[in-house]
């Protein structure tokens, strides 16, 4: 299992939300929105250079998954840089990577809580792909600090439910996959990461 | 924080009503109030008719190379793998009434770190993260699947689906055969969590992967993590 820490460590204080924001209705309408996407069927193809799946068709038929190694074992990676997190953003441990039977990286990971959801950022080596479970209505081309991403957007404005952000790059593929952030903390997150041999 | 929980096997007897897969409710419906919610988790697979095998004690990596009783993990299968379905089982014990909306989960697949159906178990007010509960070696479609957990003072039983233990050949992990991984991992919210240390938990299979240990164990026989919230 990859390394975490016994209690999530707290790197950035503050809130990404503002004080008096609505939860509760905000997680009303998520919810019934989450309901409505569910019902459309979730969008394949490429956009910026990121092949999307479905993860249903994926775990139906293995040949739409992205090729994944067996991953052997787990070890601490300081390779990718992550210089911004949204406030109130706890570690739940370092950053790692795993390693496949043969002693290549599969992909490099580190995994964040938040004070309203969660998030990890990842580097997938290999194929520019990933799966997700969002409808073509949540999702779109858009630049991020300068280069082309895919951004899913949540099921809602303010950020209920899950989003993810995506570049390619000369060697695979970065992906920000966050529940409760908006788009526009995914973006800074992405925009904020680095990797020299990625 | 790690603390010994005593009351977990009395209180683990009560048998009421399951509260499985019910709709997400308006907050608006029902304002939540301060609780200290006692959350017992069980195990991830079999039914209420198929007992379910426990095959690697608490570990990391099996076969364990660490102390017995180490590691976050308990493996369990189905007894003659009848179903693959594998659900999110915890009893909710409160101070106070018969049925008491004390959380919300959101249930969701993931590739990496190892394919995986995972449940955030959330504070209803801000949405908070108490904890998470991680099923290794499982898949399914259960994207945006939200639903209710429940306490009171005999405790509540909730049980939703997760998902299903994946076929060996669809894994990204290194795993010794078909089985379902699944450990809690603190997040900020939750106010302390314990394994239970029961023997057979601790000595299954040290050094041995993968086969059965002891007498197969009905659904709700044997909490594995006790967990403590307050909610608001």
């Amino acid at each position: 299992m990859p390394p975490t820490y016994g209690e999530p460590v707290l790197i950035k204080g503050g809130d990404y939300w503002p004080e008096g924001f609505s939860f509760a209705s905000v997680a009303d309408k998520g919810t019934a929105l989450a309901a409505e996407d569910a019902k459309k069927p979730d969008f394949e193809g490429t956009i910026a250079g990121v092949r999307l799946y479905s993860f249903a068709h994926a775990l139906s038929d293995s040949a739409v998954d992205r090729k994944w190694c067996v991953v052997d074992r787990f070890v601490t990676a300081d390779d990718v840089v992550i210089n911004y997190v949204p406030p109130g953003t706890y570690a739940n441990g370092p950053e790692y990577a795993g390693i496949c039977l043969d002693g290549s990286v599969s992909f490099i990971q580190q995994d964040f809580t938040t004070k309203h959801g969660s998030f990890e950022v990842k580097f997938y080596y290999g194929e520019a792909a990933f799966g997700h479970d969002a409808s073509a209505d949540r999702i779109v081309e858009q630049a991020v600090d300068g280069t082309n991403a895919v951004v899913i957007k949540p099921l809602t404005e303010e950020g209920f439910g899950r989003g993810w952000v995506a570049e390619a790059s000369g060697q695979g593929v970065f992906v920000v996959d966050g529940r409760n952030l908006p788009v526009s903390e995914l973006t800074r997150i992405l925009g904020g990461i680095k990797c020299s041999g990625c | 924080m790690l603390r010994l929980l005593g009351l977990f096997a009395a209180v683990a007897g009560l048998l009421l009503l399951s509260n499985s897969a019910q709709a997400p409710r308006s907050v608006a419906q029902s304002a939540p109030a301060a609780y200290t919610v006692t959350l017992m988790l069980y195990h991830p697979s079999g039914s209420a008719s198929v007992n379910e095998q426990l095959t690697c004690g608490w570990h990391s990596l099996c076969p364990t190379t660490g102390p017995p009783g180490g590691g976050p993990a308990l493996d369990w299968v189905p007894v003659n793998f009848s179903s693959r379905t594998t659900w999110v089982r915890t009893f909710g014990v409160t101070g106070s009434g018969s049925s008491t909306w004390v959380a919300r989960e959101e249930t969701y697949y993931q590739e990496t770190p190892c394919k995986q159906m995972r449940s955030d178990i959330e504070r209803i007010s801000d949405w908070a993260l108490y904890g998470m509960v991680r099923q290794y070696h499982s898949g399914g479609n259960a994207n945006h699947n939200y639903s209710n957990i429940y306490a009171s003072t005999a405790g509540s039983y909730n049980s939703p689906v997760a998902g299903y233990i994946l076929p060996h050949a669809q894994d990204n992990c290194t795993n010794y055969g078909d089985h379902t991984h699944q450990f809690y991992q603190s997040g900020p919210y939750d106010s302390w969590y314990t394994k239970n240390s029961v023997s057979v938990y601790n000595t299954c299979n040290y050094g041995v992967p993968g086969q059965p240990c002891g007498s197969p164990f009905p659904i709700w026989n044997t909490w594995e993590y006790g967990i403590q919230f307050v909610t608001g």
